[in-house]
């Protein structure tokens, strides 16, 4: 999941697609990236419930390890 | 414009807040309360990345280079979606490890190299100098913005020393808050929350001044956009860039802003060290790039904002200051310094902190170790931690003085992220590459470090002048190839790019050269497993050596034994190790733990302590080879392990442990104090127990005693009811009933035979307090009588009446019978005697009559009337004689010849006579017994008690009936009950006389056998008939018993004792005529009436008569005439000496003497005090002349 949105925001902020953009005025420039950084933003708040199922797939060490002690 | 002083008084209030603030939560902390804890505060820290860089260098590079400012936090925005990956799993190995900064981490990783942690802390230190310099930079300039220019104001003194005042206020902040303890794994959340709330500031300040400039100067992002494009072209470059510049420049502050957000020290201080839990990263990942978004959204209008008002691009890194001040918002620009100086501060703080520690634990302790004379440094580490920060931040400050002025804020920036970018591939590669190994890192922070000095450092020097700028353009030494910023000729690439590409190349190249190079050594690949593996479930079972059984069980008892036999003979040590196991319970087991393995070694330690002393015992184990080097490493990682997780220093955890060792002692003695108490309260529990058992036995036996005992026990109520509360089961049988319940239901009145009875025993009780040996007559449920001997105790009520009665009764009814029996045999025995006496008397005057008139009948003629006379008197004499007889049979006085004979004999020899008796109205049965039953008995006695029998049978039954005699043989108590207490236990012979006449009541049975009493008319019995028999019975040594019902019969039955059987003799009456003699008998006699007339009957028969008055007088006479006399007539009753006495003495004189006793009375004593011998000659009085001869003549024939 977040390897996918790593890739997408390379995808989305660098070239070639950046090219894209820059080709346009200054002010597009300026509202794709702040609109594509907003939707990271986005999928990154909506993806945080994924951490949950992660998180309870994985041992957690410290509750390990403390019970181990 | 502001005056200096008010500023300065703003950020000191500004100070003095946040300093009020991390007090607050600090000691919330110490109460338990973390308020550092939460993940909107952890992300709000994380906002420290927005340093002055942020609040006005990022304008600054808006203005010249476009949209590239904006690759700074889209970088970390980018790193931000990967943290739940590479951040977590840091975090976690810095749980284990207890990680204190950066460079700890990767030197923990690679073999916890001080090399490698130095590298890394002079990087950190060199690449973070400029940084550090770029926030005083700012601070000192925006605050000489803020009071405007002052060439002679009075901004003049106040200028200089404003850096000087802000490095003494981040010395003492930082050290009160960040360096306050030596722990520096120790979470600080006063400085992060100060520092969230700085970040919040900072947030603030820069929406408010976006704002202003976005829509308070222009009309928004669109009217920016328009005028930017409307402008002219000539004044285009006046305007900067718009877009992005370069690709690869933008890919280059991409990358670097990636990995600085996580590998600047400081980042990593607060991302990692400072992390309360792991799950904050899930609020961090968006709401820090959320925060990211929201400072930066207003910095391209700001920027072009300020250039479109004309403001030079030169002072681009002031605009967002410089643009409020322009348009006269004093108080805004107040705001907009303050949120510059948090975002400024907040980065000191913590850099210096993180800085302080680096220093002192990787570079300081290391020297102090190598310098003897440093060693006492060791005792002020954290006064050494205090100097380092405000070393740190003094060399930043003449950094700042010294190079600051000639670089813009984004260049100094840059130069750090640079520098932080060089831990990337050593950090990375060491939690995702189990290859990578402690050369390599060395290799590449080393090449990265030397590679970034040389391409970005030296090049700003020489920019700025500090050496000659010739080795830009020529290259050092005129080497063109080795020009620091075309490096190896490359050339098309800014500055930075071709910094990044030539450190990575060198970095991460010589970082996997020297990996694949050089191996690993085994801690260094347990290590590498451990960070690589973080966030595996299945690797962390792995990681947990202490958990998994992975140590061979065989190979250490074997070398244990090795070990022991250097002190114990080989049985010896294989039975200690034995034991050890079996201690441990881990005899059966192939692998065990590296716990249980120590656990083992510190048994084994212990058993051969008790031999060697506990000191020798533990070198022996340490020293030997007993533990690996592999598992000596995981027991200190083992160790470490746990530290970590407890979160605690190693004072803290001596504390601990010495806490909870005092606290062991303690409970030991409680558990050992309770174990007592346990023990006594076991030793009671037993004793009550004991007593418990006792009592129940003692109450078991009272019950069965109580219950089994043939006396009856009860307890009744005191009331008129008299109920029974309580009866034992003799109680019960003794009265008939069936069981207790009836025998309670029934009144105790009801079983009394007379009422009143109960009511005079209850008084008595009352009036004593018991009864005792009260002789009551009840009667059972049956109504029969019954006699008991009852004793109680009375129990009183409060109020004084009778509670209860708790008493006892014997059956006494037996008993009473036999006092009855008693009474009447005592009776019976007293009329006997008085029979007796009367009858002794009766027979001397008998004798003297029936005597004197057979003399008188001899000497008168028959005819005469005389003669008639003298007949009538012989026959009353005769009668009289009879009854006197009757009288000493029944008072047992009469003499008798006892002979075995058969009783059987008798009853037929009597048969026919009895027949004559009873008549022919009544049948005569007899049943004999098949056996012989030879009893001692004179047959003429018993023959009587036949005749008797029958005649008061006969007279029973006058319209006729049956008599039964019937004879059998018994054994006393077996077969019969004895029927009277006063026979004992025998075989007897039973003589049972029954008929079928009118029977007898009870009172009349009760006196039977008193003499005289008759129920016959007067005139037809002597009321003799069954005292003779009793008499004879008694004599005989039977007994008799009578039962009688009326209208239906009497059965007497006699009991004689059997004898063994012999041959009976049987007397044969010779009936002669008696002789006469001429022989001389001595008669002594005290009555003088017998004396006389026996001398007269036996003179006329011819006999010579000496008499004797006495025994005296008897013994005189014999003596003058000794060798006449031939005979002794002998009275057995006489004064002075009796006649057994005179025989005796006379035998003596001359022994064969023949001797007749006679005697009216002297039966008793002829029997019972052996005064006549067997066989000596008896005859009784009264005597007839007759008999006398005769018995005189056979005496002196014998």
């Amino acid at each position: 999941m977040f390897v996918f949105l790593f890739f997408f925001c390379l995808v989305l902020f660098t070239w070639p697609l950046l090219s894209v953009v820059q080709d346009s005025d200054a002010e597009a420039v300026f509202y794709y990236l702040y609109l594509s950084w907003g939707l990271v933003i986005l999928l990154l708040f909506l993806s945080r419930k994924s951490t949950d199922i992660k998180a309870s797939t994985e041992t957690d060490p410290d509750k390990q390890e403390v019970n181990d002690v | 414009m502001f005056n200096p002083l008010t500023v300065i008084v703003f950020f000191c209030l500004y100070i003095g807040v946040l300093f009020l603030i991390a007090l607050w939560v600090e000691r919330k902390s110490a109460q338990g309360k973390d308020i550092g804890n939460n993940p909107v505060i952890y992300s709000l820290s994380l906002a420290m990345y927005c340093t002055s860089w942020t609040f006005y260098g990022s304008v600054g590079s808006a203005a010249t280079s476009g949209m590239l400012f904006l690759t700074i936090y889209l970088g970390p925005t980018m790193a931000v979606v990967l943290w739940w990956t590479v951040l977590r799993k840091i975090i976690r190995v810095k749980n284990s490890y207890r990680i204190t900064s950066i460079a700890d981490f990767i030197s923990a990783r690679y073999d916890k190299s001080h090399s490698i942690a130095a590298i890394v802390t002079v990087m950190a230190l060199a690449g973070i100098v400029p940084y550090m310099a770029l926030q005083l930079k700012s601070i000192i300039t925006t605050f000489e913005l803020l009071i405007g220019p002052a060439a002679d104001g009075p901004s003049s003194w106040a200028a200089p020393h404003v850096g000087l005042l802000v490095l003494v206020l981040m010395t003492i902040f930082t050290i009160i808050f960040g360096v306050r303890r030596l722990d520096p794994t120790e979470r600080h959340q006063g400085m992060v929350v100060a520092l969230a709330a700085e970040s919040t500031v900072k947030l603030l300040a820069f929406l408010a001044v976006g704002i202003f400039v976005t829509y308070g100067m222009y009309d928004g992002f669109g009217d920016i956009f328009n005028r930017l494009s409307a402008a002219p072209l000539s004044a285009r470059a006046a305007l900067g860039e718009t877009g992005i510049p370069s690709y690869t420049t933008w890919m280059s502050y991409l990358v670097l802003a990636m990995f600085a957000i996580m590998f600047l020290p400081r980042q990593f201080h607060i991302t990692v060290i400072e992390n309360f839990d792991e799950k904050h990263l899930r609020t961090a990942m968006w709401l820090f790039p959320l925060y990211l978004f929201l400072i930066n959204l207003f910095v391209f209008p700001i920027a072009k904002g300020g250039l479109l008002a004309g403001l030079p691009v030169q002072d681009a890194d002031t605009f967002v200051l410089g643009l409020p001040l322009h348009a006269g918002q004093k108080w805004l620009s107040l705001l907009v310094f303050i949120g510059g100086f948090s975002a400024a501060t907040g980065m000191i703080m913590i850099s210096s902190m993180t800085m302080s520690i680096m220093i002192t634990n990787h570079l300081l302790l290391p020297i102090i170790g190598q310098v003897k004379g440093l060693g006492f440094l060791r005792r002020h580490l954290l006064q050494c931690r205090w100097a380092a920060v405000a070393f740190y931040i003094l060399v930043c400050y003449w950094f700042e003085r010294s190079v600051g002025e000639q670089l813009m804020l984004i260049n100094m920036g840059v130069i750090s992220f640079a520098a932080a970018l060089q831990f990337a591939p050593s950090l990375l590669g060491g939690i995702f590459w189990r290859q990578g190994n402690k050369a390599g890192a060395l290799l590449g922070l080393t090449s990265g470090f030397l590679l970034w000095f040389y391409t970005l450092i030296v090049p700003t020097l020489a920019s700025t002048g500090r050496i000659s700028g010739d080795i830009l353009e020529k290259g050092p030494w005129g080497l063109g190839y080795l020009r620091p910023e075309h490096l190896f000729g490359m050339s098309g690439l800014d500055p930075v790019s071709h910094a990044v590409f030539w450190t990575m190349v060198f970095n991460v190249g010589l970082y996997l050269l020297g990996s694949f190079l050089f191996e690993q050594t085994e801690e260094e690949q347990a290590l590498a497993q451990e960070f690589v593996t973080a966030l595996s479930p299945i690797s962390l079972q792995t990681r947990l050596v202490s958990d998994e059984a992975l140590i061979d069980l065989g190979d250490k008892k074997r070398e244990i034994v090795k070990l022991l036999r250097q002190y114990f003979s080989e049985a010896r040590s294989a039975e200690m190790v034995d034991q050890c196991l079996c201690e441990l319970d881990i005899a059966g087991k192939h692998k065990i733990t590296i716990a249980l393995m120590t656990e083992l070694l510190k048994t084994a330690e212990k058993h051969l302590a008790g031999s060697i002393g506990s000191a020798a015992a533990h070198r022996a184990i340490m020293t030997g080879t007993i533990i690996s080097p592999k598992e000596e490493f995981e027991l200190s990682r083992m160790y470490a392990e746990i530290l970590a997780n407890l979160k605690l220093t190693p004072s803290d955890l001596k504390e601990k442990i010495d806490y909870y060792q005092e606290k062991e002692a303690l409970l030991t003695r409680q558990a050992a104090e309770l174990e007592e108490k346990i023990k006594e309260r076991d030793r009671e529990i037993a004793e009550r127990k004991r007593m418990g058992g006792a009592l129940r036995e003692s109450e078991e036996k009272y019950r069965t005693l109580v219950d089994n005992v043939n006396i009856g026990v009860y307890r009744n109520a005191g009331d008129p009811s008299g109920r029974f509360m309580q009866v034992n089961p003799a109680m019960v049988k003794m009265l008939g009933y069936a069981d207790a319940e009836e025998l309670m239901r029934t009144p105790t009145v009801a079983l009394y035979q007379e009422p009143t009875d109960r009511r005079l025993l209850i008084e008595e009780a009352r009036r004593n307090g018991f009864v005792k040996d009260k002789q009551l007559a009840l009667r059972k449920k049956d109504g029969t009588p019954l006699w008991v001997s009852c004793s109680a105790t009375v129990q009183y009520s409060e109020d004084g009446d009778i509670k209860w009665m708790d008493g006892v009764i014997e059956d006494i009814t037996e008993r009473m019978k036999l006092e009855e029996q008693l009474r009447h045999a005592q009776k019976m025995q007293a009329i006997g005697t008085l029979a007796g006496g009367v009858a002794h008397d009766f027979n001397n005057i008998l004798t003297a009559i029936i005597g004197y008139g057979n003399l008188i009948k001899k000497s008168v003629k028959e005819g005469e009337t005389l003669r008639s006379y003298v007949d009538h008197i012989l026959t009353s004499s005769e009668r009289a004689a009879n009854l006197t007889k009757s009288l000493l049979a029944f008072s047992r006085k009469q003499i008798i010849s006892p002979r075995p004979v058969s009783l059987n004999d008798i009853v037929k020899r009597t048969e026919k006579i009895l027949l004559r008796v009873i008549g022919e109205d009544i049948e005569l049965r007899t049943v004999l017994c098949d056996e012989e039953l030879t009893i001692m008995a004179d047959s003429d006695q018993l023959e009587q008690v036949l005749m008797n029998l029958a005649t008061n049978a006969r007279d029973s039954m006058p319209n006729g009936g049956a008599l039964t005699i019937e004879t059998s043989n018994i054994e006393m108590g077996k077969g019969y009950v004895i029927t009277n207490d006063l026979m004992k236990p025998g075989n007897y012979a039973l003589l049972s006389v029954s008929d079928t006449g009118a029977g007898m009541d009870e009172k009349t049975k009760q006196r039977i056998f008193e003499p005289f009493f008759t129920t016959k008319e007067v005139g037809k019995g002597t009321g003799l008939g069954l005292s003779i028999v009793y008499g004879i019975i008694k004599q005989h040594n039977g007994e008799i018993n009578v039962y009688s019902e009326v209208g239906k019969g009497t059965i007497f039955r006699i009991y004689f004792p059997l004898i063994t059987p012999t041959t009976e003799q049987h007397l044969v009456e010779i009936v002669a005529v008696p002789k006469g003699g001429n022989e001389v008998i001595l008669i002594a006699e005290d009555d003088q009436e017998v004396r006389r007339l026996t001398r007269h009957v036996l003179s006329a028969a011819g006999y010579t008569i000496i008499e004797a008055v006495d025994g005296s007088d008897a013994i005189a006479k014999f003596l003058e005439r000794q060798h006449d006399i031939n005979l002794l007539i002998l009275d057995v009753i006489m004064p002075k000496k009796n006649g057994k006495e005179v025989y005796e003495e006379i035998r003596k004189l001359r022994p064969g003497v023949k001797a007749l006793f006679t005697s009216g009375y002297s039966a008793e004593i002829i029997h019972t005090k052996g005064i006549l011998e067997e066989g000596t000659d008896f005859i009784s009085k009264p005597m007839q002349p007759d008999e006398l001869l005769k018995k005189v003549r056979e005496s002196l024939d014998r």
